[in-house]
């Protein structure tokens, strides 16, 4: 099958579990290790950075491999998603952080972890919501 | 851009399932190329060409021409 000759997806549910399952092993195989070692110094950093970059090594890969299997449309749809959802995303995220940060008073007194989470957390909701409305809006105009 | 892909389908008693399994792209996609809500890459146009034995021009056509 050459580059021109995209097909469809076939089994959607199947790759959707594949990743769940490999997060599940990886999971499983990180809370082992943390039972075993995580007492011990500087192991801890170690363990997440493992098993996040573990996880994140296999959503990747099943990601590559469902992209490759999208016709044209389909990509082009998550393409401009990507961009137009994901942007405005961040921009009323960013909007609404910068707000409860002004409105919240000690919140630049928090813990940086909390503020690192908090902000991270906030903007990414408003891209993750914001690719899926424009994903839907891509395809309704198309119907 | 306009196209006379809903004709030739027609033509064929083909299904937009049967087109898009033809082309190896979903229906939806089909059906967004046959609303001309969606224009096709030259590598999709050159199948859809193949799969009808026609010449890319005779299905296609541009609007602002």
């Amino acid at each position: 099958m050459n580059a021109t000759e995209v097909r469809v997806s076939e089994r959607p549910l199947a790759r959707y579990g594949l990743l769940m399952a490999v997060c599940l092993v990886a999971g499983g195989i990180a809370g082992g290790v943390s039972a075993a070692f995580g007492e011990a110094a500087g192991v801890g950093p170690v363990i997440v950075a493992g098993s996040v970059g573990l996880a994140m090594a296999a959503g990747l890969w099943v990601c590559a491999r469902w992209w490759r299997a999208l016709d044209e449309a389909a990509q082009e749809a998550h393409k401009w998603a990507w961009w137009w959802g994901s942007t405005f995303g961040l921009a009323i995220g960013g909007v609404a952080l910068f707000t409860l940060a002004y409105a919240t008073p000690d919140a630049l007194t928090a813990e940086p972890k909390d503020l690192l989470l908090g902000g991270a957390g906030l903007v990414a909701l408003g891209q993750t919501v914001g690719y899926g409305v424009a994903w839907a809006v891509w395809w309704l105009k198309r119907r | 851009m306009n196209n006379r892909l809903k004709v030739l389908r027609a033509e064929r008693n083909w299904s937009q399932a049967d087109l898009a399994a033809a082309l190896g792209v979903s229906r939806q996609t089909v059906n967004a190329l046959e609303t001309g809500r969606y224009d096709p890459s030259l590598p999709l146009a050159f199948k859809i060409a193949r799969v009808f034995s026609q010449p890319i021009e005779s299905i296609f056509s541009d609007t602002g021409a």
